[in-house]
This record gives structure tokens, C-alpha cells and sequence, in this order.
């Protein structure tokens, strides 16, 4: 699956609401999508405004059949870092994390 | 929008068992990764072959958010007592009255954790002369929003310490506000005075 699709695919799942986050027995408070501090549509701008050069996949290490994806990205004055597999028609975040870039006084 | 019950299933990684498990929907009591205490009766997928949460719907992400917000408390710190006069004295210039500074000082953390005021600067109060002086009295915030952009913030000023934080967004609003009399920002401000009288 290229970037294309995964970028459509993720972003279609996002605006369905038909995603879920991966979590360790625990609620994952730096997943900012997963507590609320930003939105589905929120996520779904950034993921579209990325491209290419900040776009990665591999193999799941569980499962090779499975691809892991990931954008790195520049939204807003903040550098992203989403990460997430699909399972059937639904995405999995791994990751949505963001920390600030830092602005010209 | 999908809507998932009790019962429902889902195949995901599970790190405990270290492989793809279905993960059967069920209402839990589950903690935050953070220590903050822990979220009640939430719908999670729970790994069938070991039992552990390995997933969250979509779903549960509001009454995870609300709870989450509930379980912090106001954010408190002691600072010098020349701070809360800079306080008083800013809200006095914007004809608001004492009662206006905490919204002075969210406002202020809400535009610099969102960039929309630039931070970069703020550490370098922290080696001032008005950065000095003894803890006698109390600077409380409270708000929904108060705890995230404060731990935001820290990140992006690398000031870990929320005192020292406050202490630096307190001289930020002295230089901008009583020094240099940013027009645009105190023309904001005025805005919010005016309209939560």
C-alpha cells in the first residue's frame, strides 16, 4: 500500500470514526487523539496536509502481513508523529503525539 | 459514525502476547499511563488470551477525557508577592478588577502552549531581578484546559518546574503588557474584560 492510499484510507477511517488506539493495559495519556485534546477531523487535516518525505511503512513485527504507518509532519507550529496500522476497513493509532516547534520572537 | 457494544471484537497487536489478538469489548476500570489516577466503566478491547486492555474505541475517548480532567486538581503555587501585584496592576489597566487575574494569566498560557504568543523567550525571565524574591503568596488556576497547556508548555520551554513556569508567564505578561504595551494583545484582552463582566 502506498502513501496515497494510506493517507485516503486513514483519513476516510477518521472521518467515520472508525478508529481505534492501541493500548498497554493502560490508557495512553500522550496519545492526544486517544484523550480528546484534539479532534478525529483535527488529525485528519494534518495527515492530508502531509506528504511524502515525512510518510514511512514496515512490516508489523508481529505480523508481516500487517504494514505500519508512519507521517512525520509540520502542522500549525507543531511537529507530529502518527503512527498506526489498519485492520480490515479500521485504522489502529499506534501513536499521535505532537511537541512545539520553536517560533521566531 | 460506528458504534461498538459490549461484546463486540476487534483483532489487534497485543504486546503482552506478542502477536494479533482478538480483543473482546468490555466495560473496565482502567488507569492513565501518566499515574493520574484512572478512568471508570469505559468500553476497552480486552485481549482474549491474556486478558490485558489492548485497545480503545473511538468511542470511549469523551468520558476518557472527562474523567481525565476531573481527576486533576487547580494547579497551586506560592510565588514572590510583587507577582501578584503585577497581576493587580495589569488587570486594573485593562479595567478589569482582581477578580480578572486568572483569566490574565489562561489566557496567556493558552496563547503560548498554542503558539499563537511565542515562548521562546520565558526561561530567560527566570534570571531577572523580578524573578526573585520569597514565596508569600498563593497564584491558583483553575480550568479544563489548565493542566494539558501547562504540561505543554514545560515541554516547549523546557521548564520543568510549574512554579518556575508560572513565575516566567507572569514576566511575560509585565514585559508585554506594563512595558511594552503590546496594543494588540491588550486590545484582546479588554475584549474578554468586557464581555465577562
Amino acid at each position: 500500500m502506498g502513501f496515497k492510499s494510506a493517507k485516503n484510507k486513514i483519513i476516510t477511517c477518521l472521518k467515520s470514526g472508525m478508529v481505534y488506539h492501541q493500548q498497554r493495559n493502560n490508557l495512553d495519556t500522550k496519545n492526544v487523539l486517544a484523550m480528546g485534546v484534539i479532534t478525529n477531523e483535527h488529525v485528519a487535516q494534518i495527515i492530508a496536509r502531509s506528504s511524502g518525505d515525512g510518510y514511512s511503512s514496515s512490516p508489523h513485527h508481529m505480523d508481516s502481513n500487517i504494514d505500519v504507518h508512519i507521517v512525520k509532519t509540520r502542522y500549525a507550529g507543531f511537529q507530529w508523529y502518527i503512527k498506526w496500522y489498519f485492520m480490515q476497513d479500521d485504522g489502529v493509532f499506534i501513536s499521535v503525539h505532537n511537541r512545539s516547534v520553536s517560533c521566531k520572537s | 459514525m460506528q458504534i461498538l457494544k459490549v461484546g463486540d471484537s476487534q483483532k489487534a497487536a497485543c504486546e503482552h502476547c506478542q502477536s494479533f489478538q482478538t480483543a473482546i469489548l468490555q466495560l473496565k476500570d482502567v488507569p492513565f499511563s501518566d499515574g493520574n489516577g484512572l478512568a471508570k466503566n469505559v468500553l476497552v478491547g480486552v485481549c482474549e488470551g491474556c486478558g490485558q486492555v489492548i485497545l480503545m474505541p473511538h468511542q470511549s475517548t469523551p468520558s476518557v477525557k472527562k474523567q481525565y480532567e476531573v481527576q486533576r486538581k487547580a494547579l497551586e503555587s506560592r510565588v514572590p508577592a510583587h507577582m501578584i501585584d503585577i497581576l493587580n496592576l495589569v488587570s486594573f489597566e485593562l479595567s478589569g478588577g482582581t477578580e480578572f487575574v486568572p483569566n490574565l494569566v489562561k489566557f496567556y498560557l493558552h496563547s503560548l502552549s498554542n503558539n499563537s504568543i511565542c515562548s521562546s523567550g520565558i526561561a530567560a525571565y527566570l534570571q531577572s531581578e523580578l524573578a526573585q524574591g520569597k514565596a508569600q503568596k498563593r497564584l491558583s488556576l483553575k480550568g479544563r484546559q489548565v493542566s494539558e497547556q501547562m504540561a505543554q508548555l514545560k515541554a516547549m520551554t523546557n521548564i520543568k518546574s510549574t512554579t518556575d513556569l508560572l513565575k516566567g508567564i507572569v514576566l511575560k505578561i509585565h514585559d508585554d503588557l506594563l512595558v511594552n504595551r503590546d496594543e494588540n494583545t491588550i486590545k484582546q484582552l479588554k475584549s474578554i474584560v468586557a464581555a465577562t463582566a
